[in-house]
């Protein structure tokens, strides 16, 4: 059982002018944005690859992948939060860059104050989300790292494309 | 402790020394009468007998010992190779292995029984020694119902003429009990007697009566003489006794001195004892002989051969430090390419030669660290070549094994997981393929059946193909089935292609009678779980009539490759060296004027426009550049490119879970600058042209 009382921290960014937040124990580090290689007839989320140390990974545009506003563009001062995606599951784990406008502060919060989302939310579909809550008058959206970075998912809406 | 880890080690040693014998006595099969190949055996059974006694492998000891003799014989020309004593070297191989495993003191009645098939193989043609197992015999008291017997077989010279098997004769002699049968061989003239003559000592709890029945047909040419009441074999003194006979050059045993034991031998541990020295110092006499006629060089070779091949010594590394050796090198090519690059900015001469040299170690390193992961299919085939030999033999049925490209290399952990799928799939072929003989005649195929294994390479994969020419898998037989197991509905409309996957589908089994081999339904599912864990494909075409074919595609896990850096528009492609022919330039008025085709060596070839087959929006350059890339059996394609930049040793990296199904990319590889090129799958692009031309 996840302890109700004690805050968690949550890193949290901008997109557009809305502001999301990753559970800070999945960010592995925050890099600035660099050369990107775009890989061929592959989904528009999936903005390409990049080097990160050594390694190849993918970058993906979370707004593309979750349906969100995409009014902006990015620019040269957005930022990559490379995220460890399941943690927890070896077999499933991969490390992923996921590009934002900007980032904005670490914040503390309870569990008991991160509300569900409502069903019928214009801005985000529910099953990316863990929830919103409250902070300095502005409402943050808690993104579901595994839900929004599954691979399932990913198939699966390939194979919508194809 | 530090005697059961050289134990330990002596057991890994044999095992391999077993492994590369086996694949011998398979060459002599084919070549009965390489000397190398009966050397070969020689040697190893005598490596192996060398060390067994030290670690108290009795048994082994002996096995070996007579084995060596067999083919000490053999070496002599005094015993031919024949499928008998291919049959009970291989048992032999066999047996110490699992003497080894479990224990010499398993299979007591295994051992036993092969030391009849020995011996009746050693005594076909002149006659031999042959001995009886050690500590097999029954612990008994002195008495116990034991009675040793001194026993003289001298058969007329026309014993052969009159049917009698005198092989067989001997292993019941030998199979009565413990004991030594010494076969003589007549110097001078004896008229009217075989040229060879036997005398046996042995106990036995068989009574007289019993023992005259072995001789029913040759009475008046046996003698047979109680020494004692008891077992005499459990005295020392006795054994002693009996082997200085044996060395002693007189024609007869003294049956005199036997029989003094007579009462006075006093049992004592039933420890094994049964050493025969005599023997083997004949047969290495022998051997000095024969390496006296032979050149001072050849001796040198053999020497050095016999030396290396008991130096089959290797060290155990944690595979993960192998994961991380990898890792270091790959990163030393990329810093190496980075450094390339700086003595390209500036120019320095004497960087330039240091940069030549680090290439040139970092290369060979490379080299060096890939191989040590990667173990050629080969290292398989010996198990399969022996699956194939006994298991057709068992079903009474014929057939050839072929390989082809078994010097393909895959990681050892790939290698490692193969075994045991390919293994099934060989297994079915033979069960279930692969017709009778009668069949095969009756339905005009040859007699024979063949396996064929063929390993390829193809782009970033490796591909295992295993084809018999058998029966193949029956449409409409494996659709009834799959309608009786409810796998199918019989409305279902399936096509051939479809129906084969259902091989795939767990507790699925097409076989009408469950074998012990094949047929219980849980084959090919599993063989396609192992397959896919390996991150491989498996495909079943098959023929009714003629034969099915199974074909594993396994990702090339060579993590560095050499390639040629191309670009379009921005974007860096990597193609594999070794899949291109050749590079030309193209303008694409020239392809529009050819109608879109392009000629290479005088032929028509076709063109994948790169460009539009990847989707890329910007404008190609006045001249491009075509690779002709060789794809399979001399089929050509050429690649339309924009540039092309140079070479480039890639280390692989996969793009991770997120492209998994990307048709065109099976990498990405970073340069020296930092920037990351994508590996294009050639194959599968190709494929893919094909598809949607059809």
């Amino acid at each position: 059982m996840e302890d109700y009382s004690s805050a968690i921290p949550y890193l949290s960014f901008q997109l557009n002018q809305d502001l999301y937040a990753y559970k800070i124990s999945d960010v592995v580090e925050v890099i600035d944005l660099q050369k990107i290689t775009v890989i061929p007839k592959t989904p528009p989320y999936i903005m390409g690859v990049i080097n990160f140390r050594g390694d190849i990974l993918p970058l993906i545009d979370i707004r593309k992948e979750c349906g969100l506003n995409c009014d902006s563009d990015f620019d040269v001062d957005s930022v990559i939060i490379v995220l460890d995606v399941n943690k927890e599951d070896s077999e499933n784990r991969f490390l992923v860059g996921s590009i934002v406008n900007a980032v904005r502060d670490v914040v503390e919060v309870k569990p008991v104050d991160i509300m569900p989302i409502p069903n019928f939310d214009n801005r985000i579909n529910p099953e990316f989300a863990e929830g919103i809550f409250k902070h300095n008058d502005n409402f943050i959206t808690v993104l579901d790292i595994p839900a929004v970075f599954s691979i399932d998912k990913n198939m699966q809406s390939k194979q919508n494309r194809l | 402790m530090m005697l059961e880890q050289f134990k330990q080690k002596y057991i890994e040693e044999v095992n391999d020394l077993l492994n590369d014998l086996e694949d011998t006595v398979l060459v002599l099969e084919q070549n009965p009468g390489s000397a190398d190949g009966i050397n070969q055996v020689f040697r190893v059974m005598h490596t192996i007998k060398g060390t067994a006694g030290m670690y108290d492998f009795k048994t082994v000891e002996k096995i070996t010992h007579d084995v060596e003799s067999i083919y000490g014989k053999i070496r002599d020309s005094s015993l031919s190779v024949s499928t008998e004593v291919l049959n009970v070297t291989l048992e032999g191989v066999d047996l110490i292995r699992n003497l080894l495993k479990n224990g010499e003191s398993s299979l007591q009645e295994e051992v036993a029984a092969f030391f009849v098939k020995l011996a009746a193989v050693s005594s076909d043609s002149d006659g031999g020694e042959m001995f009886s197992p050690v500590g097999v015999a029954d612990s008994g008291q002195a008495g116990g119902g034991f009675v040793t017997y001194y026993l003289l077989f001298e058969p007329e010279a026309d014993i052969k003429d009159r049917g009698i098997n005198i092989s067989g004769i001997l292993s019941d002699i030998d199979a009565a009990g413990e004991g030594v049968i010494m076969p003589r061989y007549r110097t001078g003239d004896a008229a009217g007697k075989y040229n060879t003559y036997w005398e046996a000592v042995f106990s036995t709890q068989k009574s007289y009566q019993d023992l005259t029945e072995i001789f029913l047909f040759v009475e008046d040419e046996v003698k047979i003489t109680k020494i004692a009441d008891g077992d005499l074999f459990k005295n020392p003194d006795f054994i002693a006794e009996l082997t200085s006979l044996q060395e002693s050059e007189q024609n007869y045993f003294d049956i005199g001195k036997l029989t003094t034991f007579a009462g006075g031998g006093k049992p004592i541990s039933d420890k094994p004892m049964l050493e025969l020295p005599a023997e083997e110092v004949k047969t290495e006499k022998k051997a000095v002989k024969k390496e006296d006629t032979v050149s001072a060089e050849e001796k040198i070779i053999n020497r050095a051969v016999a030396a290396a091949d008991t130096k089959t010594s290797s060290v155990k590394v944690d595979s993960d430090k192998l994961d991380e050796l990898m890792n270091l090198v790959s990163e030393l090519v990329t810093t190496k390419a980075e450094m390339m690059l700086l003595f390209e900015k500036y120019n320095i001469q004497e960087l330039g030669t240091l940069c030549e040299k680090v290439d040139r170690l970092s290369n060979r390193f490379k080299d060096n660290a890939l191989s040590i992961r990667l173990v050629p299919i080969e290292s398989l085939m010996l198990r399969f070549q022996r699956l194939v030999r006994d298991l057709s033999a068992e079903l009474g049925k014929k057939i050839d094994f072929k390989t082809d490209g078994t010097d393909t290399e895959l990681d050892k952990t790939i290698i490692d997981n193969l075994s045991v799928p390919l293994m099934h799939i060989i297994r079915n072929s033979i069960d279930h393929g692969i017709e009778p003989p009668e069949v095969r005649l009756a339905n005009n195929k040859s007699e024979h059946g063949l396996i064929k294994f063929t390993a390829f390479y193809s782009g970033n994969n490796v591909f295992i193909q295993i084809q018999d020419d058998g029966a193949g898998i029956d449409c409409e037989a494996l659709r009834k089935k799959a309608i009786e197991k409810g796998f199918l509905k019989p409305s279902d409309k399936l096509s051939d292609k479809q129906l084969m996957e259902l091989i795939f589908m767990p507790g699925f089994s097409t076989a009408e009678k469950i074998t012990g081999i094949s047929g219980r339904g849980v084959g090919m599912d599993v063989v396609k779980q192992n397959i896919v864990k390996l991150r491989g494909e498996i495909e079943v075409t098959s023929e009714k009539g003629l034969g099915t074919a199974v074909t594993i595609k396994l990702p090339f896990t060579l993590s560095i490759i050499d390639t040629l850096l191309v670009s379009i528009d921005k974007t860096l492609l990597l193609v594999p060296v070794y899949m291109i022919d050749s590079c030309t330039q193209i303008t694409r008025r020239q392809l529009e004027a050819d109608n879109g085709r392009f000629i290479y060596e005088g032929e028509p070839t076709t063109i994948i426009d790169l460009r539009k087959e990847l989707e890329f929006s910007g404008k190609p350059p006045k001249i491009e550049h075509v690779v002709v890339v060789n794809y399979k059996d001399d089929m050509h394609v050429g690649l339309i490119v924009d540039k092309i930049i140079g070479e480039h040793q890639a280390v692989l990296k996969s793009l991770g879970k997120y492209f998994a199904n990307q048709e065109y990319i099976s990498g990405g590889s970073i340069l020296g600058d930092g920037s990351i090129a994508l590996v294009l799958d050639v194959p599968k692009l190709i494929k893919q042209m094909e598809k949607s031309e059809n």
